[in-house]
């Protein structure tokens, strides 16, 4: 066993690799690594990623070969690079390309299937559920229906036959536009940052079809909105944008207006309020999966065919619903670009947001963003409240299921909240919180604006506006503004209760307080001591950890 | 003269089956600059470095290691002397010299000494021998200097062609060179045999003709490679921890259940395959060496012992490995040395299968000789040896390369043999997810006290451990304290101690005793002496805990043994044990004369206060006469209570009541609850308590029971008309 201490890399013999960061050489290997590898936590001073077949693939796409790979490991690792690893790294990447999906040369309504060698033709032909989908084209070929582009690629990667999609995209209808070089709100220069450059290129692909779909994962302030302006810039073609929310869509339209070329009859909201289809239109999640009643069809999933789309942009791509993920799974031959502070899932569906979406194309860690100084360096603190007033044995009666809210709602918290609001008085806070009656009492205790799902989306956005400019110091809100709310001065976000042990929503309200700001910005999460919500808590907290954030964990009292 | 060392018995002898006090720590801090005082009671903090010396490591590994007695060495001279002086002379002419010049045996023998102490002579005989004889020579040598002669020729024949008489010619050519000795013609046979002192040097200069052939082609197939192969000592350690924290069931056949054991396989899937000699290795030397032990029908692994094992110095670990590989591969360790030789090349089967042979039947020859057997016995068959057992414990690899097998040390073999100074692993990363990751490299005692306070969650090259309420409730078991646990994580990890792993820790310990009890048998070494009592191995055994520097916890048990031992080492233990209190008697003395002391602080108030509380009691207070107040209230008759009293004067009282059978009212003052309480009682007697103070035993007649009542606590006091017996 030859052991170079000096080196930066653990390489684990079941794929997992381990990246010191405080090594000299930190950069050029983590750049390298990200190449092939996943980046699945990243907490102070080592950085774990993960060697699997999807990212292998992702590399080989790109263009990465095995050498490089195996020498770039045996370079930088501390032990002996374990075989196994070696040998699942040449025999995955060799899988790649073996299998290609072509435009047909005739028939339109087709897609030709190319294999290396009549042996993987066989292979591939003992794929049950591959071969239902494949059709004789004459009789040298095979080729499938071009609507079962997404979930041929889908079963044929769940056999372990990736497939290069050489089909190409459908081109959408011609959008010119370009990016202003000063912006229209406040008439400061616009610059793309080095970063949404790179992840708006690797997605591109200068317009391969290799490139053209795919997530891109940055946190939150980063700039996302920035990186898919970048993209449509680079398509030019019509686009459907799809977001969590109204408060989001109003958000994305502004910030369309404000660093494009395109004029505000170029560009609509398809919302429940307003039903705008423009050459850029942007569309809630709620809005294309209503339907009204649960056996009725869902009735504006037209959306996606009613124009010929060049690009569709999933933001919060980790929220997409069941019926978009069947939606998108027709919608193979668009341009599709997934956003997300975190390809985390609660339900686990990562897999089919990589198959229908596309491959994770970029990403970047939290902690070098914030070392860079894009995003606010954030401190996170979880405040340990105790009971009052006989609440430990009220708890103690509840039954289970009740027992998380009484948690949540514990009443000494306010008095925490008083000595926190007290601390922060100058700052700008956002107050945070999943119950409705508790952020209510705190509404009233402190005469501030609260916005939950019930405010009419001109009042949010009335009141959005207000605390931007710094009139309102105090705002209240509740789940609704988990997502997509573009709040740049809020440095203070106080998390009184929370979704169980949510690892994203965790990640989504801190990244409220992540635009970058002077003097840094304050999470504390409230949580009455020693009960469900303490336990909830940890996992939320390991998420935070695994990102790389300081968090730190203190005594409450009134 | 002063004692340097001194034991000091801190509690009295544990009784049999008396429960053990929490578990011990025998560790030695290298560091004797750390300040003693303050170091932590349990000495887990430290780690001694993996710096050693490597201790006779054969200067040439294809020979048999020959353990040379002191005594052997130093009476070289009495070794000639005793020789016959034809062998001496021999041996001094062909070292240059001319006996016949010299006359004096005595002399001849000092100087051929004095020619095998420079070691040119030595060396110049040897060039002078031809080269087939220095074979021969080498041959014998690496028999172990003993060979039985026509058996030898046979030998030299099978090793090097040729005829058996030329060899028997080439061996007496030897003999007259006085390298070479015979036992005597007994019957059909004599042995060949090296002069013991010469053997050292004659190595030293044979050392072309005794190394092993090396073979390399690109094309050396390694057969069962495995992609891992750690040292020794990680993977023990990381086992341990893995029984440690799951138990394994054992059949009635003493095997681990099937499922356990894929379980455990596939666990330790890096380091050995299923079903794994490797494993059972591992096992097995946990076991004989008592790390491991059967508890009822499970494996419950003794943490102490593993500890032992872990700070031995690493040539006594490499020791008890060799003990372990004996019992699957005759001479095992003089084959990994002979391999080690080659310096990581590959070895021919063949060569070393040959020398193998040589080495055991030089064992054989050496056993006869001094059975005195010199007939060949019959029927002496060739016989067929393998390395297959130290390739299949992960020792050796075995390199295929057409029909020819080849070795070579394994990793593990390696770094047994050979182990590094310093693999540059110091700590181990915590981060604030909980999650330890522990590299191998990393000191082994380290990994095994992770295993204490973390769950092991993955071996590979770098161990991952994770930090959960559970693991810690474990840790407090195995006599982790908050402080102690916190101060390890902060020392050795890399980034120190995040402060939410901290904080969650702390709460889930929850306060920690500060104080505690011990009972130990103490032994403490004088400051100009702790340098050289910590730095002697021997003495390392009998300390089980080492509190700071000059500070030890003993076995007492072994106390005589251990003053054998410091005896031996040139510590002048005391004569005496140091105990605490020194004697019985006094102790009590002394914890009566507190008893006094404590009932005289109780007693002791200021007189001023004591009068002007007393005369203040409610029950005494009344109106100003000629007052408004005393006008308004109704003159009441109230009994008055007893007069207040010195002491003397209420012993007048008691005596009075005594002498006549009175009863005593009086006012007592408890300092129980520092109440004064109105009580009429019976008096029987004055006696003196256990302080030695005066008291008045007597009944009291509203309770009926029979108290006693200290005198100096009696401030009022008279005797009343009631009568003993009269009852209440």
């Amino acid at each position: 066993m030859h052991v170079r201490p000096e080196n930066p890399l653990i390489v684990q013999g079941d794929g997992k690799v381990l990246l010191e960061t405080k090594h000299p050489k930190h950069e050029l290997v983590r750049d390298f690594l990200s190449r092939f590898a996943e980046l699945e936590t990243s907490p102070e001073h080592l950085h774990t990623y993960r060697i699997h077949p999807l990212t292998l693939w992702n590399a080989a796409s790109s263009g990465m070969t095995k050498a490089e790979i195996v020498e770039g490991l045996r370079q930088w690792s501390k032990f002996d690079v374990p075989p196994d690893v070696l040998t699942q790294v040449g025999e995955t990447i060799e899988r790649y390309g073996l299998v290609k999906l072509q435009q047909h040369p005739d028939d339109k309504s087709l897609l030709r299937l190319e294999f290396t060698t009549a042996y993987v033709a066989k292979l591939v032909g003992q794929v049950k559920t591959v071969r239902e989908l494949m059709v004789e084209d004459g009789k040298r070929y095979l080729a499938i229906q071009a609507g079962h582009r997404g979930i041929f690629k889908q079963r044929m990667l769940s056999a372990g036959w990736p497939v290069e999609d050489l089909a190409g995209f459908i081109e959408g209808d011609p959008l010119p536009m370009t990016m202003r070089e000063n912006m229209v709100g406040n008439g400061k220069p616009f610059v793309v940052r080095d970063y949404q450059k790179k992840s708006a290129d690797r997605w591109f692909q200068d317009g391969r079809p290799s490139g053209g779909n795919g997530v891109i994962v940055l946190p939150c302030g980063a700039g996302k909105t920035i990186v898919a302006i970048a993209t449509m810039a680079r398509v030019q073609q019509k686009t459907l944008i799809l977001a969590t929310n109204g408060a989001a869509v109003n958000q994305w339209v502004r910030e369309i207006l404000d660093k494009t070329s395109l004029r505000e009859d170029q560009v609509g909201a398809y919302t429940g309020d307003s039903k705008n289809i423009r050459d850029v239109t942007v569309a809630t999640y709620q809005i294309l999966t209503w339907r009204p009643s649960k056996d009725a069809e869902f009735t504006h999933l037209h959306l996606f065919r009613d124009q010929n789309w060049g690009l569709i942009v999933y933001d919060e791509v980790h929220l997409l619903p069941a019926p978009v993920f069947g939606a998108t799974a027709d919608l193979q031959g668009r341009r599709r670009l997934g956003l997300t502070a975190t390809l985390v899932r609660e339900d686990g569906r990562e897999g089919d947001v990589f198959s229908l979406v596309g491959p994770k194309r970029f990403d970047m860690a939290w902690q070098t963003l914030e070392e860079q100084g894009f995003i606010a360096e954030a401190k996170c603190y979880e405040v340990r409240v105790p009971w009052k007033n006989g609440g430990a044995a009220k708890y103690e009666r509840a039954r289970e299921g009740e027992k998380f809210r009484l948690a949540a709602v514990n009443p000494a918290k306010l008095e925490v909240l008083d000595g926190l609001l007290a601390r922060h008085r100058e700052d700008n806070v956002l107050v945070i919180g999943t119950y409705l009656d508790q952020l209510h009492d705190i509404a009233r205790r402190y005469n501030a604006p609260l916005i939950t799902g019930e405010t009419p989306g001109p009042q949010r956005d009335v009141l959005f506006g207000q605390f931007r400019r710094g009139e309102v110091k105090l705002l209240i809100v509740s789940k609704v503004a988990n997502f997509s709310i573009d709040l740049p001065d809020a440095n203070v976000a106080v998390q009184v209760s929370g979704s169980f042990g949510s690892r994203q929503e965790e990640a989504q309200r801190l990244g409220r307080v992540l635009r970058p700001k002077k003097d840094g910005a304050h999470f504390y999460s409230l949580i009455t001591r020693e009960t469900k919500e303490q336990e909830f808590a940890m996992k939320r907290q390991l998420f935070l950890t695994e990102q790389g954030y300081r968090y730190y964990i203190q005594e409450g009292s009134a | 003269m002063e004692p340097q060392v001194e034991v000091h018995e801190m509690a009295p002898r544990p009784q049999e089956g008396a429960p053990r006090g929490r578990r011990q720590r025998r560790l030695f801090r290298d560091d004797f600059d750390a300040a003693g005082a303050g170091t932590p009671a349990s000495g887990k903090m430290v780690v001694r470095p993996r710096q050693h010396r490597k201790r006779w490591k054969p200067s040439a590994g294809l020979v048999r290691r020959r353990r040379f007695s002191r005594g052997e060495i130093s009476e070289l001279a009495d070794y000639f002397m005793s020789m016959p002086e034809p062998l001496v002379q021999a041996l001094y002419r062909s070292l240059g010299g001319q006996p016949v010049r010299v006359g004096e045996q005595e002399r001849v023998v000092q100087l051929t000494v004095r020619a095998l102490a420079q070691g040119n002579r030595l060396s110049g005989l040897l060039q002078q021998v031809q080269p087939r004889d220095r074979q021969a020579l080498a041959a014998l040598l690496q028999c172990g200097g003993i060979a039985h002669a026509d058996e030898f020729h046979r030998e030299l024949v099978l090793m090097l062609g040729g005829r058996e008489n030329d060899w028997a010619r080439t061996m007496a050519v030897l003999a007259d060179r006085g390298i070479v000795c015979g036992s005597g013609p007994v019957e059909e046979g004599f042995y060949y045999l090296v002069p013991e002192p010469l053997v050292d040097a004659l190595l030293e200069h044979l050392g072309p003709e005794l190394e092993l052939p090396t073979f390399e082609h690109d094309d050396i197939r390694v057969a069962d490679q495995r992609p891992f192969c750690p040292p020794l000592d990680f993977s023990l350690a990381t086992l341990a921890t893995f029984m440690d924290q799951h138990p394994p069931k054992l059949t009635q056949r003493q095997e681990v259940f099937k499922q356990q054991r894929e379980e455990l396989d596939k666990f330790f899937a890096q380091l050995w395959t299923p079903e794994s000699e490797i494993f059972q290795l591992h096992y097995d030397f946990l076991m004989m060496h008592g790390m491991i032990e059967l508890r009822g029908d499970r494996v419950s692994v003794n943490r102490e012992v593993v500890e032992e094992w872990l700070s031995l110095e690493p040539e006594d670990q490499r020791d008890l490995v060799f003990r372990a590989l004996e019992k699957r591969q005759a001479m095992a360790e003089w084959v990994l040395w002979a391999i080690h030789s080659a310096k990581g090349a590959w070895v021919p089967e063949a060569p070393l299968m040959a020398l193998y042979r040589r080495w055991k039947r030089g064992e054989d020859w050496r056993e006869r000789f001094h059975k005195g057997l010199y007939t060949s016995p019959r029927g002496n068959e060739r016989e067929g040896y393998s390395f297959t057992a130290l390739v299949n414990c992960g020792m050796l690899e075995i390199g295929i390369w057409g029909q020819q097998k080849v070795y070579r040390l394994s990793p593990r073999g390696v770094a047994l043999l050979d182990p590094p100074e310093d693999e540059g692993f110091a700590k181990f990363y915590l981060t604030p997810n909980y999650e330890i990751i522990a590299p191998a490299g990393l000191a082994p005692v380290l990994l095994f006290r992770l295993g204490e306070i973390a769950e092991l969650v993955g071996c590979d090259r770098a161990n991952t451990y994770r930090i959960t309420e559970i693991s810690i409730e474990q840790a407090l078991k195995k006599g982790w304290r908050r402080e102690e646990l916190l101060e390890f994580l902060r020392e050795y990890s890399q980034i120190g101690l995040p402060s939410n792993v901290e904080t969650t820790i702390r709460a889930w310990m929850g306060p920690d005793g500060e104080v505690e009890f011990h009972e130990i048998t103490a032994l403490t070494v004088h400051r100009a002496h702790i340098q050289r009592f910590e730095s002697m191995r021997g003495l390392r055994a009998y300390v089980v805990h080492r509190f700071g520097p000059g500070l030890y916890a003993v076995d007492r048990k072994r106390l005589p043994e251990i003053t054998l031992a410091l005896a031996e080492a040139g510590l002048n233990p005391g004569k005496v044990i140091r105990k605490y209190p020194a004697d019985d008697e006094a102790a009590q003395s002394r914890e009566r004369l507190h008893h006094l002391l404590a009932e005289a602080r109780e007693q002791r108030e200021d007189p001023v206060a004591r009068a002007h509380r007393a005369d203040t009691l409610p029950a005494d207070l009344r109106p100003v006469p000629g007052s408004n107040v005393a006008v308004q209230q109704k003159r009441r008759e109230t009994p008055r209570g007893p007069q207040r009293a010195s002491p003397q004067e209420v012993r007048a009282i008691v005596d009075k009541a005594l002498a006549n059978s009175l009863g005593i009212e009086m006012i007592y003052h408890s300092l129980k609850d520092d109440s004064r309480k109105q009580l009429l009682v019976l008096p029987e007697k004055v006696a003196l308590n256990r302080e030695g103070a005066a008291v008045l035993v007597a009944l009291d007649v509203e309770s009926g029971n029979r108290l006693s009542y200290a005198i100096s606590q009696i401030e009022r006091a008279r005797t009343t008309e009631k009568r003993l017996g009269e009852g209440s």
